[in-house]
């Protein structure tokens, strides 16, 4: 029992810092998450169901957030899934007013069939499918800079103040070409000169290093879809 | 907000958002390209959250701490070493003692030289309020202050009236040896409680002329009879001042009366009464002249018979402490004065300062907490 406790706490441990272990940690739970949302649910959930895939991710957030302060790990991952899921519940509950385009009777067709679909799907996809081969891309080019996209996400900053200071050496990158090309050729965020130029701290910078690549990398040509979803924010101006 | 997925896993999903900003949230079968809207995010901030709640609470566990430890320490200084009452042990030493709240001697001191004596060699910091006044009591017996069945003057100085009313009990009920008279100390010691001082007739006072009635209410105007003719100080006959003799004390002259001699024919010696006009009243400070004697002696206990000095002797031993000082107050007594000065021409028109007389007689002084010696 106490070498199981053990177990799963350096499983969490390790989880904590590799995204593959998270991944594989959760799966070998998935039991448990299925239980815990069943408790929830009073009913055994679906895959489809939007629960799951929150409790899934209650338990994703219970292994970041652990420790070993917190008392058993498992406890502690029941009551952040319960948690999560009383809050979707009242989130959803705001809509209850409202009916789901895609409930519908055995007799009567779906609602969204009878709207007519203003949206191309087949433009849709093929954009998807286009932003995809940009991501991948992208997540390769990462790669060799040693970053992933789950690093870039911790990584990135929170408070707006910050984020304005990355942006202003985002921006003075991509006035100055050079910088870009350096950063490409050697594979290293150009700080010094991103802070001087930028006229920004460099330890704010060097905090977000990880989050610099990534963006400094859509900042590079070949990503245009990407840079299109967050060309108002390189123009200038935060979207509120 | 429009997000577009950036990696799929298991649990979680990687978003951008128009600011650039990376998220993680949950994966609700995002696939990845995929635009969205409304996504799960990950309380990002629930790891500093957590470290920032746990120094809060450390602080907050601290403050809480420190508050106990402080109010604790307060309640035990003040149930402990601070003076809440006092106890004043009068007989021919006065002895304060001063007591917590627990009814425990703080500190013992004395209040003139004799006491000193006492505590001298005596420590009662800490010892039970009715046992160090046993101890004190003790010693000034055994120095020759008091005896067995004199009476000790006690005055307590409590926050509480059940307080008070707590050391009263004890204090009557736990000393055997002697007469407890207890009483209330209102912040002054026994021997700071001076004799009132003796009513003084004011003679300026009272020929002070009244000052012409003021009109009660500014709309009313007072009537023109009123302004024509102010009441004049004869009219309204303010009571007159005794002549010094007349108003010495009464009761040192009420003992005397019976053997004193009897009243000395009307002579230009005599003090002259006070004229109605107040121009020839005696001031308060104006020196009074005793009246001289015929010969020109000296009207003091020299030229005194002996007989009535131990009369004098005698009364005084009988009056009150705030009755010979208001009969010393008035010294020196012209010892030919009668007692009630004999009537003249002007005694007419100070009818009302014989009246006054009486009143001043009947003026009573407070008693005395400190025994005469």
């Amino acid at each position: 029992m106490n070498s199981d406790a053990h177990q799963i706490i350096s499983q969490v441990y390790k989880a904590k810092k590799d995204s593959h272990a998270a991944d594989e940690l959760i799966e070998a739970y998935m039991p448990f998450i299925k239980s815990e949302t069943a408790k929830f649910l009073n009913r055994p959930p679906d895959k489809s169901d939007d629960e799951l895939s929150i409790a899934m991710f209650a338990f994703y957030e219970s292994i970041r957030n652990y420790s070993k302060l917190r008392g058993s790990f498992l406890k502690f991952a029941a009551l952040q899934i319960k948690n999560r899921l009383i809050d979707n519940y009242r989130k959803e509950k705001r809509n209850k007013g409202q009916i789901s385009l895609d409930v519908s009777d055995d007799d009567k067709p779906d609602l969204k069939d009878t709207i007519r679909d203003e949206h191309d799907t087949y433009q849709e996809n093929e954009l998807r499918e286009a932003t995809k081969q940009e991501i991948d891309e992208l997540s390769a080019q990462m790669q060799d800079f040693g970053v992933s996209m789950t690093d870039v996400a911790e990584n990135s900053p929170r408070q707006r103040r910050t984020l304005e200071i990355c942006q202003k050496a985002v921006q003075y990158a991509r006035n100055n070409p050079e910088i870009l090309d350096d950063f490409l050729r050697t594979k290293r965020v150009p700080l010094a000169k991103l802070a001087e130029g930028a006229n920004v701290e460099r330890k704010s910078l060097e905090r977000h290093r990880r989050y610099l690549v990534a963006v400094l990398l859509i900042c590079t040509n070949g990503y245009e879809i990407m840079r299109g979803h967050i060309m108002q924010v390189l123009k200038g101006g935060e979207n509120k | 907000m429009k997000y577009m997925v950036m990696e799929c896993h298991e649990g979680y999903a990687v978003l951008m958002d128009e600011n650039s900003r990376f998220v993680q949230a949950a994966n609700l079968r995002y696939k990845i390209g995929q635009t969205v809207t409304d996504p799960v995010l990950m309380n990002a901030e629930e790891s500093n959250r957590g470290r920032i709640s746990m120094h809060i609470s450390k602080f907050v566990a601290a403050a809480a701490c420190l508050t106990i430890a402080v109010s604790a320490g307060a309640l035990y200084y003040s149930s402990n070493y601070k003076a809440h009452s006092t106890v004043l042990i009068s007989s021919e030493a006065n002895v304060r003692m001063e007591l917590n709240k627990k009814g425990k001697v703080l500190n013992i001191s004395a209040e003139n030289a004799d006491s000193d004596e006492i505590i001298k060699n005596y420590d009662g910091k800490g010892k039970d309020m009715l046992d160090a006044a046993n101890d004190i009591i003790d010693i000034e017996k055994d120095k020759g202050y008091i005896e067995n069945g004199d009476t000790v003057d006690f005055y307590i100085k409590a926050e509480t009236p059940s307080e008070y009313n707590s050391y009263k009990s004890d204090l009557i009920t736990g000393i055997p040896d002697v007469k407890v008279k207890v009483q209330e100390l209102d912040g002054k010691k026994p021997h700071e409680i001076n004799p009132p001082e003796p009513p003084k007739a004011d003679p300026e006072k009272d020929n002070k002329k009244p000052e012409p009635p003021k009109p009660a209410d500014k709309n009313t105007p007072p009537k023109p009879d009123d302004k024509a003719e102010p009441p004049r100080p004869a009219d309204s006959a303010p009571p007159a001042p005794a002549s010094p003799p007349a108003s010495n004390n009464n009761a040192a002259q009420q003992v005397k009366q019976p053997e004193a001699p009897p009243a000395p024919p009307a002579s230009p010696d005599a003090p002259v009464p006070p004229k109605p006009d107040g121009g020839a009243a005696p001031k308060p400070n104006d020196k009074v002249e005793p009246p001289k004697h015929v010969d020109g002696a000296s009207p003091h206990a020299p030229a005194l018979p002996k007989k009535k000095i131990q009369l004098k002797k005698e009364v005084l031993g009988t009056l009150s402490l705030s009755e010979i000082n208001t009969y010393k107050a008035l010294t020196p007594l012209p010892e030919s004065a009668a007692p009630v000065a004999p009537a003249t021409e002007a005694d007419k028109n100070t009818g009302p300062a014989r009246e006054a007389l009486p009143e001043a007689e009947n003026i009573q002084s407070p008693p005395l907490p400190i025994p005469l010696p």
